[in-house]
């Protein structure tokens, strides 16, 4: 019908440019580029912004972060009527969910972004390095221009490095690293993984230097040892962890160990984990290890994230980790690591989301039983939860139907739901009745196994809530209004408990928007005096800050009487020496001047109220007492009280 | 060309012009893969030769390769009973677009691009920006500045900033 006929076929050329210039033709618009670019990382995406104006409007386009975040995130903020999420740029929002600076750069945390889980760097100058402070034994540098790095010093070292510090060794003895963090600040129920990251400048004559590690909590003598080897010419190809590998960013990293952390978050925050390394470097040329950080991965059993907008906890639970029957038997299952599974012999494979390593296929047409659990404490609160089996067909079946018994029910109960569902997808018809799968955005498929009302509070009564203050990174805390110390709190005649629930299904006008999730928040119907304070303990701060406390409230009606006095008590518990200062609860008469002493609207339609201030040098280990007393305050509704950092 | 059913067919093509002034000629049928040409064609003006500015003609013949390639001439006649088949059709595709994206040098890879975009054609765009994002993964600005020959349009002042902005990317 038409013929392909082409001209002499055009020569390879290095770059795009030659025929652009040639032609003078056609900029790549900005569709173009956002279509390129949705298909790079997140880390590219920030770099190719830098190239030109329209690079910048692509590359910060949500288009391109769409593809980043998991799809509970994306498809909410577009949908939801949460004002808060919707109101950031995809971009935005990647940044908020998983990339933060913390501690003044003495750490970096993030997100893993697949898994939600939480995973640190630690910064060299938090590190245990022995004689750390011997100008003979270890050189400080500050990146990336430091003139002390001559350049062959330079070479073959990674011009890139997250923290403003690194050190590097000097000489060739024997010496000692290591470095520690808070098991509470990991995720629970996580393997871990800790990494040493460094880099080489020179080719070293000596192959396989052996390097002892150790890893183990503090106080503990349990740990596990290994040797490791550090350099990097005899790594082969099997990856045992053995050998330091080549990271993206040019670094090197070695596995130090591995620790699961099965921690309640509740409980052991005192537990450190500590991982120390001796190595023996002598009969090099040159040395110059650069112990960059300590980073941590992770392998993960589940996937966690939080539903959005309702900000429950989700979970998926990796094929490994499910009970098969027969599952190790290769007549009935193949078992597939996922970057084999991507190539083209398994193109019936979806794209995967989820961070498992493995998928489990079905070779055999028998009926089978597979199963999964999970503990409820794990799951949020009062909340109806639904199990799906996520899985893919490799083809279709003329078998129609595929009835399947599935059964939800307490281990150990007897009271369980069964239920019959189908698998194929061919007979379902228009009304959602649930009993046939449905095709997920990314690929796979779910079915409906059951549903299940979590009553469970003991694993996760939400007491605080928590985030990092962007810029700065440092951490903040609402206490919820349960947690306060209300006099006569219980009292039905002084105060009355509102579950926000509730108050969203007739919601008195007066009452804001509640961002966070706390089930409950607190009437003043007295108008005595009342006292009302809280407590945190500083360990959880941020150190070297100065953190603000606020009350954050509202009220539900006007009231002729002005300033409202408050006495604001501030201090250590068991200290005589907290700060007192008078404050006004009522907003008329806050003059331009920010004195801190009036309330403050805030975005949220809430009203903080400065409480004061302290300084968390991270020397004392506290609890922190904020109380106040004040009188004529009826319909007063208190959310809870926020600490964060005060701005500068 | 003096049928009956012959007028009724050429009603079915769409004349399309290259920016070099080629002419092609393409079903209708294959054409309502680019979202361009649909709406062209609900908007009921498709006679005579449809000018496509962006596209030169051996980019619109590679266009056209793969919507002939994509078009499947009687989904409606197909039987479901045989989707067996079908699935193993989609494996031979998903290969013959592989190799039909690989088999395309850097200049030909940006036409197509290009092009795609401008006809909105979604799966080939994809295809093509997937091949284009593999280039461009870990390079530097300066890099695809000169990959695209593209000169950067910031200020100082600009540029400082937004290197800043994205500080972390570099690390």
């Amino acid at each position: 019908m038409w013929t392909t006929e082409r001209s002499a076929p055009r020569n390879p050329s290095p770059s795009f440019s030659s025929l652009v210039v040639m032609t003078g033709m056609l900029a790549l618009s900005e569709g173009c580029i956002a279509a390129v670019i949705s298909f790079t990382t997140p880390c590219d995406a920030c770099r190719l912004a830098c190239v030109s104006t329209t690079f910048r409007s692509a590359a910060d386009s949500d288009v391109v972060w769409d593809c980043s975040l998991p799809p509970e995130y994306s498809s909410c903020s577009s949908s939801s009527s949460s004002t808060t999420w919707s109101a950031l740029s995809k971009k935005e929002l990647y940044f908020r969910i998983c990339h933060n600076l913390i501690h003044k750069g003495k750490m970096s945390f993030w997100f893993d972004l697949l898994s939600g889980k939480k995973c640190y760097m630690i910064s060299p100058r938090e590190l245990n390095i022995v004689d750390g402070d011997d100008i003979y034994e270890w050189g400080w540098y500050s990146i990336p221009d430091d003139v002390g790095i001559s350049w062959w010093d330079q070479f073959n070292i990674p011009n890139n490095c997250r923290f403003p510090e690194v050190v590097k060794r000097v000489n060739m003895i024997q010496f000692e690293i290591g470095g520690k963090i808070a098991t509470s600040l990991l995720s629970p129920m996580t393997t871990y993984i800790p990494y040493l990251v460094f880099a080489e400048n020179a080719i070293c004559w000596v192959y396989d230097d052996p390097a002892e590690v150790s890893i183990g909590l503090a106080g503990s003598d349990n740990g596990q040892n290994r040797t490791v080897y550090i350099h990097r010419e005899q790594q082969d190809g099997d990856d045992d962890g053995f050998y330091p590998k080549m990271r993206a960013d040019g670094w090197l990293e070695t596995e130090l160990g591995e620790f699961f952390n099965g921690d309640d978050e509740e409980e052991d925050r005192s537990a450190e984990e500590e991982c120390s390394e001796k190595s023996e470097v002598q009969r090099l040329s040159v040395v110059s290890l650069r112990p960059e950080p300590l980073l941590s991965k992770l392998a993960a059993p589940f996937s966690f994230w939080l539903d959005l907008p309702s900000g429950k906890k989700c979970y998926m639970i990796s094929a490994k980790e499910l009970y098969i029957e027969n599952g190790d038997s290769t007549f009935y299952w193949v078992w597939f690591t996922i970057p084999d599974a991507n190539d083209n012999k398994h193109w019936w494979l979806p794209d995967y989301r989820f961070p498992f390593a493995e998928v489990v296929g079905r070779c055999d047409s028998t009926p089978f039983e597979i199963g999964g659990k999970i503990t409820t404490s794990l799951l949020s609160e009062m909340t109806t939860y639904i199990a799906y089996l996520v899985f893919a067909e490799s083809s279709v079946q003329n078998v129609d139907d595929g009835p399947a018994e599935v059964t939800v029910g307490f281990a150990g109960s007897s009271n369980g739901q069964s239920r019959t569902i189908y698998f194929r997808r061919r007979h379902q018809n228009e009304d959602d009745d649930s009993f046939y799968p449905k095709k997920r955005g990314n690929g796979w498929v779910e079915s409906e196994l059951g549903e299940f009302f979590n009553r469970d509070r003991s694993g996760s009564v939400i007491k605080q809530s928590f985030w990092f203050d962007l810029p700065s990174g440092k951490k903040c805390y609402m206490i919820s209004a349960r947690e306060l110390y209300i006099e006569d709190g219980d009292n039905t005649y002084d105060w009355r408990w509102f579950t926000i629930l509730d108050a969203d299904d007739a919601r008195p006008w007066w009452l804001p928007d509640c961002r966070f999730p706390f089930p409950k928040v607190v009437v003043r119907r007295d108008s005595t005096l009342f006292e009302i304070g809280g407590k945190i303990t500083t360990s959880l701060l941020s150190e070297m800050t100065t953190y603000i406390a606020y009350l954050v409230f509202v009220e539900s009606s006007i009231h002729n009487v002005d300033d409202g006095l408050v006495e604001v008590d501030f201090g250590f518990a068991g200290s005589s020496n907290g700060q007192s200062r008078t404050v006004y609860f009522r907003r008329r008469h806050q003059n331009e001047d920010d004195d801190g002493f009036y309330p403050k609207k805030r975005g949220d339609g809430w009203v903080e109220s400065e409480l004061g201030e302290f300084f968390n040098g991270g020397d004392i280990d506290g609890e922190l007492l904020m109380t106040n007393k004040t009188e004529m305050t009826q319909n007063l509704i208190v959310q809870g009280i926020e600490i964060k950092p005060k701005k500068k | 060309m003096s049928t009956p059913s012959s007028s009724v067919f050429s009603y079915r093509v769409l004349k399309l012009k290259s920016s070099d002034g080629e002419i092609f000629e393409v079903k209708q049928t294959v054409a309502v893969q680019s979202g361009v040409l649909k709406q062209m064609m609900e908007d009921g003006c498709t006679e005579g030769e449809i000018p496509l500015n962006n596209v030169d003609s051996p980019t619109l013949a590679k266009i056209i390769e793969w919507c002939n390639k994509h078009h499947d001439d009687d989904v409606e006649g197909r039987v479901l009973s045989q989707e067996k088949e079908k699935e193993k059709e989609k494996a031979d595709m998903k290969r013959w677009e592989s190799e039909f994206i690989d088999a395309l040098n850097r200049d030909e890879l940006y036409f197509l691009l290009i092009g795609s975009n401008y006809m909105n054609i979604k799966e080939l765009l994809d295809c093509a920006a997937q091949k284009v994002a593999g280039m461009v993964k870990g390079k530097t600005p300066e890099a695809i500045r000169e990959m695209f020959n593209i000169q950067s349009d910031f200020t100082e002042e600009e540029e400082k900033a937004i290197r800043k902005e994205n500080q972390w990317a570099f690390n």
